[in-house]
């Protein structure tokens, strides 16, 4: 397994959620990361962003989801 | 004789204190293991990992983002399918299941919508019945109780007042609204899975909120909430300051709510328990490792025992029984045949 497992799926419908998964024992800060792989627009506002965490051998791996609709900005 | 007293006094402080400090009970001290639930998984099964399960005593529903799979009571295959889309009965991001009866239903956060589905006379196919929009509070769970359906929701903006929870009937008429959504709970909308909402056998509500240690009681007969208010050690609030110092940017919400005690899910174990689930430690930090820990009430409030660390998340409880899955699902997915996938544990102190 690399030590950066990412996953972006990149939608072409921009309201479609968006996701990113990274291998949270990496050395790098898988928030950091996600960031840096930003995966919506910042243009608009109103984003609904939440993280989803699960486990993976003893790796706890995030999802961050961002969908239309929330209050708060895209990671930026 | 005043060093008489001063000995008695130093020796009851002391038993007094030792007391408080004596260790939590563990997980084997409280629960008895019953039996292993095995499903088969064969070239029909694509599993993936799941939101959450939930059982109505016959089928294990195995609830996915955006696929059900349904097993039988012998744990069989009884029915797969991929519900990706955004038509009647698909959905493209679901967050919560819940089982009653003959029914599921389905909390889609995409959509913002809840589907419902009952499984046919021969119990061999699965139905979609209904779905309808839910108000725009995004929220985390679902549960369903029979005749209506309940919506644990979140706080989207601080500066505005929410309803606690909200009730819906199964065409989607609002019934009513309850309590009001603590500040302090502003970061559940960020971690998906958290809180928690369950009912008792006499059809009272238990609620609770990521980042608050309290247990909410909604009587619905009486039409009063009572509130569980006792504090673990470990556990910690979100603190109104260092939320405002999070507030500039989701992602520092984000990693302020791994730094708190993350409420998990809330369970109820006939005939009268309630289980707080609590994940405490940050799992951002390298290294990390999954910790649960629970606290149980009586369903007057009154704590039983505080700080019990289990080997695992709970998935559900049914009746007196907790299921607790024997490994992360992310391996209880791979391979084929049949596996061991929960444990079925019963309490054992009266």
């Amino acid at each position: 397994m690399t030590t950066i497992n990412s996953l972006i799926v990149l939608s072409t419908f921009l309201f479609l959620p968006v996701n990113s998964n990274f291998d949270i024992s990496a050395p790098i800060d898988p928030l950091d990361k996600a960031i840096e792989n930003k995966t919506c627009s910042t243009m608009l506002t109103g984003w609904d962003v939440s993280v989803n965490g699960e486990w993976e051998g003893n790796k706890f791996i995030v999802t961050i989801t961002c969908s239309e609709g929330g209050t708060d900005d895209c990671p930026s | 004789m005043k060093l008489l007293f001063t000995l008695l006094f130093v020796l009851s402080y002391w038993s007094a204190n030792s007391q408080n400090r004596s260790s939590p009970p563990t997980f084997n001290e409280l629960f008895v293991p019953v039996d292993t639930v095995y499903i088969d998984i064969n070239n029909d099964t694509f599993l993936t990992t799941p939101v959450n399960l939930c059982f109505n005593g016959n089928y294990l529903v195995w609830g996915a983002e955006n696929s059900i799979t349904i097993f039988s009571k012998n744990r069989s295959l009884l029915y797969y399918q991929d519900k990706k889309g955004r038509g009647p009965g698909e959905f493209e991001r679901a967050v919560h299941y819940s089982c009653n009866g003959n029914s599921i239903s389905v909390l889609d956060r995409s959509s913002n919508k809840v589907s419902l589905f009952r499984y046919s006379k021969n119990g061999k196919e699965l139905l979609f019945s209904d779905e309808f929009s839910i108000s725009k509070k995004r929220p985390s769970k679902l549960l369903d109780v029979g005749h209506s359906l309940f919506t644990l929701n979140n706080l989207l903006n601080p500066n505005v007042s929410e309803p606690a929870i909200s009730v819906y009937k199964k065409d989607g008429t609002t019934v009513t609204s309850v309590g009001l959504i603590p500040k302090s709970a502003e970061l559940q909308s960020f971690i998906e899975g958290s809180g928690g909402i369950t009912v008792d056998d006499s059809s009272n509500i238990y609620y609770s909120f990521l980042g608050d240690h309290r247990v909410w009681k909604w009587s619905q007969k009486k039409d009063s909430v009572i509130i569980f208010d006792n504090k673990p050690e470990y556990f910690i609030n979100t603190e109104s300051g260092n939320l405002k110092k999070a507030s500039k940017s989701s992602m520092e919400k984000i990693r302020y709510a791994f730094e708190i005690s993350r409420i998990t899910d809330l369970f109820f174990l006939s005939p009268d328990l309630i289980i707080q689930q609590i994940e405490p430690d940050n799992y951002l930090k390298e290294g990390a490792k999954q910790k649960v820990l629970i606290e149980v009430f009586d369903t007057n409030g009154i704590k039983k025992y505080s700080s019990v660390q289990l080997p695992n998340v709970i998935s559900f409880t049914y009746k007196d029984l907790i299921y607790i899955p024997v490994d992360f699902f992310s391996n209880l997915i791979s391979g084929q045949g049949k596996k061991a996938v929960l444990i079925r544990y019963k309490f054992k102190v009266k």
